[in-house]
Formats: structure tokens, sequence, C-alpha cells
């Protein structure tokens, strides 16, 4: 007999023996609750970095506090619902809490993260592991497709290891305890241990593997090993305060990383984080390791006049070989003003006498060598080399959205390297002179309206999403758009990296789009109401966000104000802090459930924690298995309806209207506004087909062969149809012959607390077909402004904030949906009648796809 | 470019006086940022100012000494409260003691400089200018 059966045999149905079930159904109910919660939170702090809003680290604190409680809440909640199977998560939620505080607390502390990480894989996401200086370098060739010398970052969590187990822990903790001179003598010892330390065996295998690695598929002999500190102001990392050094041979690699971590601990660098007030025991260190070419020369490209930004122009300055002179000052170099408007006309050129030039040593390391008089007086770059240079400089700059300070190498065929990056510093009389401008003549198009998601300033084209056709030839956007969209759809997310500024008619600062354009620092205002509709396609635009204005054409004094001053609010302490923050708490690793790597051990943020834990419970909801030890319980029902889902509903009350000793009601008994909705569109007329569909001999073996399992390493299979209800309230298992929906959502008064998530997978053909009905649902939940992922034959789409009449469109939606692409896979013939099918459904919405 | 009120600005967090003079600087304001309290007041004996926006918890003299201080001695003036801790009851005592606005962090800058805005027109309008 099964469990269902045994439910209903009970001789006493309103008899109450029901507290197992009530209580597991409260566990899972409080980690729906507190991982809504969660991700609002999350959503919350980070509308903080649009820099719209004044906060503080009080604010910081609590955000921490209230997030922990309801991580481990949620982590213990999973423990109960399941026996305990996930103790793991209560310890990964302590070292994350642990991570959190160091960064209150102003201490350097490395994510855990591969010991090795690919430049070129690396971008500023990765800051906190990699340091900005790598982090930025990575993001300029993997998004910018410029060049830089290829390598690796050894991270800021090899490091950590390195120091632990070169037992130097007592020593930074006894250095955390005093100050003065004592302070210094114990960075000396330290710094004397740390390159005479041993480098674990590990490690070292891993340094040699990647340097022999870059060696044999770059043929050279000599890398660079650069410094790359960990979470401090930009001056210290940049200002050549550590040690980079040049010239490394591949044996030398294990001497040249102490050498650079070590040079965490040099006088200079403790008197500046003192003069600072940063903590001057605490850093940490990742390093790059590069090829090192001799390039024909080498300088520095600042994209503006720091002294005199009102000018248009690029400078840049210029030695041969080596680029030690160019930066320290040490020799005479080349100098050149530049117009920053293509095609970039040299305005001014100072050839100097250039009467040394540093070079690789053979013998390792490099030095310094006189130049052959004949050279001396020979420009180091052409006009062509010089052009192409800026071209570069101003792509990095618009991508940056500052202006920049470079250091770039060219070698003998005119190929230009970018060795770093950094905002320009612009003296302190011009950047006060900044908040005093004079009104702006542009037309204004649009102003005050809607809600701004990022401050900042962009200017470009208007490209309006909506106006697109699939597969027309302006389908493309180009790069620095301004992009303008009736609905802030998540699709539009991916065109975000090459947008200049983002406007849509609707949406709200926490949807997603609004946090991605955060996260690419993209100027953005959601909920204009009106911007695809004033503004035309493909007409110049500049909008400036600070002030909520969007104007005709390019308005030079705003733009270069905010070249000058982006980093106005971003590097404040608290904004840095608040960034250090969301990295260990937002980040999504474990986004697909169907991954051999969705483990407990493997979250890494609360992000993936909360999105394990509810994936985790959502399951052994489905399943069923946990009413086994539970055999009765009052308040459950078996519905009668006209469609073939023969389901069982359980209320946990306010879902279904009283009826004593009935154990069988019908639609009218519903009173749970969401499975009312979803039932509403199950059986509109024409949804259900029931008439079985033909099976092609394909399906057919298929069908024979397929187990019912659910796609998943996790996943198991519903005994038996069941909605779990309140009057706000669903959470329905349905498997329907070989596929299984599921569908878990609120719908109450308060739209912020409402959500969907809809899991589908399984079918019975093989895995192309089962393939192609996914992606059909893809598109149809992405229509609908859904949040969906998923690979294979599973689709997860979730979808939250909306208001009663909304809610209730959307559930009717997947009702239809449900009842839809019950048996589709077998008609699924091809990928044209993928398309087909979508426009079917489509065409029977009865709502347009911005409800 | 004229500037059209004098605003002062009290948080011990430099953080805040340090975007809000950005910001209403760049509304044509004229403003004094003061992370000490003790400061502040000095400053505010010495000099008139039509805003005056002041954190509440505070080391040394409080938000609602300042409130005070203000209260006595520039009447003139109108007063903005932000805080991180607000509580019910400092609010009313705020409200009881002719604040202006009562304002809880985070906040929105343009939401803040909208009050800011009025406040400097009813202070210059009671003042006569």
């Amino acid at each position: 007999m099964s469990i269902w059966n045994k439910i209903f045999s009970s001789s006493h149905p309103g008899e109450v023996h029901e507290h197992g079930i009530r209580y597991r159904l409260e566990r899972f109910q409080e980690i729906v609750r507190r991982n809504n919660r969660v991700l609002e939170r999350i959503a919350d702090a980070s509308e903080k970095l649009g820099g719209e809003y004044i906060f503080d680290v009080q604010y910081l604190h609590d955000f921490v506090d209230r997030l922990g409680d309801d991580v481990r809440a949620i982590a213990l909640a999973l423990n109960e619902l399941t026996g305990n199977r996930y103790q793991e998560l209560l310890r990964i939620v302590s070292s994350i809490n642990d991570n959190l505080r160091a960064v209150l607390e102003s201490r350097t502390v490395a994510p855990e993260s591969e010991i090795v990480l690919r430049l070129d894989r690396i971008g500023t996401e990765h800051a906190d592991v990699t340091g900005s200086k790598m982090a930025r370098l990575g993001e300029i060739q993997r998004i910018l497709g410029l060049t830089t010398m290829p390598g690796v970052v050894v991270t800021a969590s090899a490091c950590t290891q390195f120091l632990e187990s070169a037992g130097l822990e007592p020593l930074i903790t006894a250095m955390r305890n005093t100050n003065g001179e004592e302070l210094f003598e114990l960075a000396g010892e330290l710094r004397n241990q740390i390159i005479h330390a041993d480098v674990q065996k590990w490690l070292q295998k891993k340094l040699r593997r990647s340097v022999r690695a870059i060696s044999k598929r770059f043929h050279t002999q000599y890398l660079s090993v650069r410094s790359s500190a960990i979470g401090e102001d930009e001056d210290l990392v940049f200002a050549g305060q550590y040690l980079t050094e040049l010239g490394v041979r591949p044996e030398e690699i294990c001497d040249a990383y102490r050498k650079v971590v070590a040079s965490l601990y040099d006088r200079h660098v403790m008197e500046y984080r003192i003069r600072h007030s940063l903590p001057p025991a605490d850093g940490l260190m990742a390093v790059g390791i590069q090829v090192l070419l001799q390039p024909k020369c080498s300088g520095i490209i600042y994209t503006l006049d720091p002294t005199n930004p009102d000018r248009d122009v690029i400078l840049v300055s210029s030695g041969f070989s080596l680029g030690a002179s160019v930066v320290d000052g040490s020799a005479p170099v080349d100098r050149f003003i530049i117009d920053r408007n293509p095609p970039h006309h040299i305005l001014e050129s100072h050839i100097a006498e250039k009467t040394t030039e540093c070079v690789i040593n053979e013998s390792g390391g490099t030095i310094v060598r006189e130049i052959e008089p004949e050279r001396r007086k020979i420009p180091t770059l052409e006009p062509g080399q010089l052009q192409n240079l800026c071209r570069q400089a101003l792509k990095i700059e618009r991508h940056m959205r500052c202006a920049q300070d470079i250091e770039w190498a060219m070698d003998e065929k005119g190929r230009i390297f970018i060795l770093q990056s950094r905002q320009l510093k612009v003296t302190h009389i011009e950047q006060n002179n900044l908040n005093i401008m004079g009104p702006i003549s542009h037309e204004v198009l649009l102003k005050d309206l809607g809600e701004v998601a990022c401050r900042g300033v962009g200017f470009g084209r208007v490209w309006i999403a909506d106006n697109r056709e699939e597969n027309a030839e302006d389908n493309e956007m180009p790069d620095h758009a301004v992009l303008v969209s009736r609905t802030a759809s998540p699709k539009l997310a991916a065109l975000l990296p090459r947008a200049s500024a983002l406007l849509t008619d609707y949406g709200t600062t926490t949807g997603h789009l609004a946090t991605v354009a955060r996260e690419y620092r993209i100027p953005a205002v959601v909920d204009t109401g009106a911007a695809s509709r004033i503004l035309e396609d493909g007409r110049m635009v500049t909008v400036d966000t600070e002030e909520n204005m969007v104007y005709s054409g390019k308005v030079q004094e705003l733009i270069k104000k905010q070249l000058l001053q982006a980093s106005s609010y971003e590097d404040k302490k608290e904004f840095r802090m608040l960034r250090r923050l969301l990295r260990n708490i937002a980040i999504l690793n474990l986004s697909d459930p169907t991954s051999p790597d969705f483990k407990a051990q493997n979250c890494r943020t609360y992000h993936d924690i909360i999105r394990f834990a509810h994936e985790i419970a959502v399951q052994e909801l489905a399943t069923g298995n946990w009413l086994r030890s539970n055999r009765r319980c009052n308040a459950v029902f078996r519905l009668d309806i006209d469609i073939p889902i023969d389901l069982v509903i359980i209320d946990l009350g306010g879902g279904i209207k009283a009826t004593p000793r009935k154990t069988v009601v019908t639609s009218q008994h519903i009173l749970s506004r969401p499975l009312t909705a979803l039932l509403a569109g199950m059986t509109l007329e024409g949804v259900w087909k029931t008439e079985p569909a033909d099976m092609d001999l394909g399906g057919f073996m298929s069908s024979a062969t397929r187990t019912t399992a659910l796609t998943g390493p996790e996943a198991a299979r519903p005994e038996q149809n069941v909605a779990i209800v309140s009057n706000d309230y669903l959470n329905m298992s349905l498997k329907l012959g070989y596929h299984f929906n599921l569908v878990d959502c609120l719908m109450s008064d308060n739209a912020e607390d409402n959500f969907i998530y809809f899991r589908f997978a399984g079918g019975v053909t093989e895995l192309l077909r089962r393939s192609r009905r996914a992606l059909l649902l893809r598109e149809i939940l992405e229509h609908y402004d859904f949040v969906v992922e998923g690979k294979g034959d599973l689709v997860i789409a979730r979808l939250k904030f909306l208001d009663l009449t909304r809610m209730q469109k959307k559930l009717e939606m997947i009702g239809r949906l449900i009842g839809f692409t019950r048996q589709l896979d077998i008609h699924l013939r091809s990928d044209d009648l993928v398309r087909h099918y979508i426009q079917e459904f489509l065409a029977g919405s009865e709502m347009p796809s911005s409800s | 470019m004229g500037k059209s009120g004098r605003v002062l600005v009290l948080d011990d967090e430099k953080i805040v006086c340090d975007r809000l003079t950005e910001h209403f600087s760049k509304k044509g304001l004229e403003v004094e940022a003061f992370t000490d309290s003790q400061q502040a007041i000095d400053r505010i004996a010495s000099q008139d100012f039509d805003v005056i926006i002041t954190d509440l918890k505070m080391k040394g003299p409080t938000g609602m000494d300042v409130v005070h201080f203000v209260r006595r001695n520039r009447p003139g003036a109108e007063l903005i409260v932000i805080t991180g801790y607000a509580s019910i009851d400092t609010a009313r005592e705020a409200e009881y003691s002719g604040v202006y606005k009562f304002i809880t962090k985070p906040f929105k800058m343009n939401n803040l400089a909208k009050s800011v805005m009025k406040a400097v027109h009813k202070a210059q309008t009671r003042k006569g200018r």
C-alpha cells in the first residue's frame, strides 16, 4: 500500500497525527521564506553599489549580521528536513561568516580559490584572489581583446597557504600587537624568513608547471614576476611600492615568488600603510607570472592631461627597450601630445636624446646600457604606431569609465602589449573645479523619469531592443550603444558589457538587469515609463544618471567630467568593503543542479548555500519520502477535476474551504490563490489534449528504455501528484507520464514577497527531442520575463516581485504551458518545429509579454 | 555660477561628508562638512547657515545637542537629522524640536537633496532673502 493510500485509509481523517509533517513543512517554508529574504537583502545591498545611496559602515555590519542569521537558519532547516544529511553546510556558513568579519575589520583574507589562474580567464570580479592589478589586466585581454603579456596569477590563496606552512603566522600576529621601531624590526625579520622559507613541494610543482607551460608555448626564456596585492588602495598597489622582478629565468621562479611576497613587509610599504591608516601587519600578495619579451620600446600613456583636463589631448612618453627609465623618470624619454579625437593627429613631438636603455641580462635580471650614438635621436614610435596606441588606450578608458594611466610595451613588429592600467590621478585643484559646471545647452530629452540603478555618464547612439526582429540585419547591437528597452528583461543582460548606458520603461532597481548594470558599472535608469517611446533609434544621446537626465548629442563637458571623476564614490572605503562582501555573498557558483559538482561541499558563497538548500528542499518535498514516517494527516484531500492529473492536496491552512469529513474536493473548494490560478490555466479549453500522441519508431524505442528518474544527481521520483497549499502558497509536484513539473510559489498581497519557481525535467523520447522541448520552454518562459537556467532536458525558471494581478497571469500561463507541453517532445521531430510550437503557444497568449 | 544657499553637514562618517559635499556642490550650494560635532557647533556659532544636516549619534556632543544649540542660537536655520540608528522616540524628539526632516540611513542622495533645496528656500524666505 502506498503512503498515499495509507493516508487516505485513515479511519479518522480529521484526526491529527501530523506533527512530523507540519514540522517538516514549516522547515521547508522557512527555507523558502528566508531564501527570498536573503535574495532581497543581496539585491538591496547590491543596489547600494549604484552610487545613488548614502550608507555607512554600520549598515554593512547590520547587513552581514542579518544575512548570516538567515543563511545559518536555512542550513539548519535543510538538515532538519533531510535528517542531517548536509551538516557540512554549517561549517561553510561559519567559514564565510569569518571572511565577512575580516572584511568588516579591514583585515585581508583570501577567499578560497584555485592556486593558479590563467590571466586570460580572469576579470575585475577576481580582484579578491588575484589583486586588482592582474584582475584588470585579465579583463583588458578577455573582454576588450587587447594584447597583454601571456601568463598566470598565483592567487592570494596560495600566499596564505605559503605563509601558514612556513610557520610565519606567530610573527605576523606579534606584528599586529606592536608598533614603532619594534614593528619595523619584526617586519625585517619576517621579510628575511619569507625569503629563506621553503616553498611547499605542491606549490613548487604548480609554479614550475605553470612556468614550463608558459615558456614552452611562447618560446621565452625570461619571465616577469609582478606583485598584485590584495584589497589595498590603488596608490599602494600601483605606485611601485611592491617588488616586480624582470628577467626571471624559469628555474628561479620560487626565489622570485618569495621576494615578491616578502615585499609586502618592506619598510616603505609599512610606513605607507601606517600613514594611510591601513593595518600595517596585514596584507596578502597575489603574484603575476608573465612572459617577458625584449621590447623595442615601452612607456606610459595618459588618456587625458592630468594637470589640464580641459585640453582634449593624450600624453605619451616612450623610451627604448624596457620601460624602467620612463616609469621612474631616470633618463630622457620621447614625449608626444596627441589629439584625443580620431584620427589622433600628433600635436607635439619632443624627441629626446636617449642615452641609456634597460634590457634583459642574458644571465637573468636586467641591466642598463648605453645607447649607440646613432640611435639616440631616433623617435621610439612612428605616427601610425602612436595612433594605434591611442586607439587602444581610449578603448580601455571607455571600458573602465575613467581616464587611464597605462603602461605599455611594443615589440619589433609593432605589436602593442598592455602591461598595466589604472585610473589617472588628477590634481586636487582640478578635482575641486569639476564640481562647478556651467549650464548645459543641449536639448533635454528625458528628465527625472524613473529610478537610477547605477550612477554615471554614458553616451552613444540609441539602440531600442524592442524594435529588433529576430534574424534581422540590425539585430546586432553596436558597441557603446545606449541600450533602450520597454522591459527590463534578463535577456538583455548579455548586451550590457558592450552598452554605454541602459534605459528601460519598466523594471526595478533591484531586478536582475539593474544588478548586472551595476556589476559592469553601466549608468542605468529603470522604470522611466517612456524612454523607448521618446528616444529615436540611432540618435546620439548623453545619459547623465548622476542628475537623471538624457541629453541630445554628445555633451563633452559631462563626458570629460565623468572620465576624471569616475571613482568619486566607487573608491571609498565603504564601497570597496561592500564590493568585497558581495563577492563572498552574491556570486553564484552552483548554478547547474544537473552538474556532478552540485554538492554541499562546493558551496563557496551564501548564494551557493541558499540555492543548494532550496533546490534540495524542493526535491525532498517532491519525492514524498518525508511522509513515510507520518501515516495520517488531517487536511489531506483528493481533487476531483476534469483533467487527468490525480492530484492530492495537503492544506496547511486557508487553502481549502472547510469540508467536514470530506476527503474529495472540487475546484469550487479551493481557496488557495496560486492553485486556483494554475488550475485556471491548466483547464482552459483546448489546453489539455487528451488523445494519445502518435509516436514514431525513434520516440517509441526511447520510451521503452527510458527510466522515469529526474535529471540531476540529487533528484528523485515523486510517488504521487501532490499540491501543498495555503491561502497564498503552493508547492505542486506533478508527474505527467514521463516528465515532471514542479511549481513552488507565493502569491500574497505583498508583491515584494511573491515569487514563482518552476522546474521541468524528463520526457519519453530521446534526449534530443526532450532538449527541444526544454528549449521551447526556455524561450517561452524568457518571453514572459522569467530568469531561466538548466541544460539538457532540465529547465528551471524563476520570477519574483509581482503583484497579485501579474502573479495570476503568470501562473495561468504556467498552467497552460504544463498542459501544452505535456506530450510535446513526441511531436518535436525537428528544430523547425520548436519555433512553430513557440509561435503557437504565444499566439494563444492572453497577455502581452510585458505584463 | 552663484551659490544659492549655505549648508553645513555634520556626520562622523567621512564618506557621508564627502559624498554630500560633492552632491550639494553640484547643485550650486555652498557646503561645509564636519566629522567632529564640537567643531561644527563652533562653526555654527560664528557663521549663519540656511540648513544644518546632522547625524544623531556621535562622540562628544550628540546630534540632539546640535539640534538644541541651533534652536537656541540660530532659529532661522532649518535642521535635517540623518541617522543609522532610527527609533520612534528620537524621531519624535526631533519633530518636537522643530526638525525639518528626519532621514534614516541608507538613503537616496537625490531624495535628501530635494529636502535640502526646499529647506534652503524655507530658511531664506523666513530670513527675508
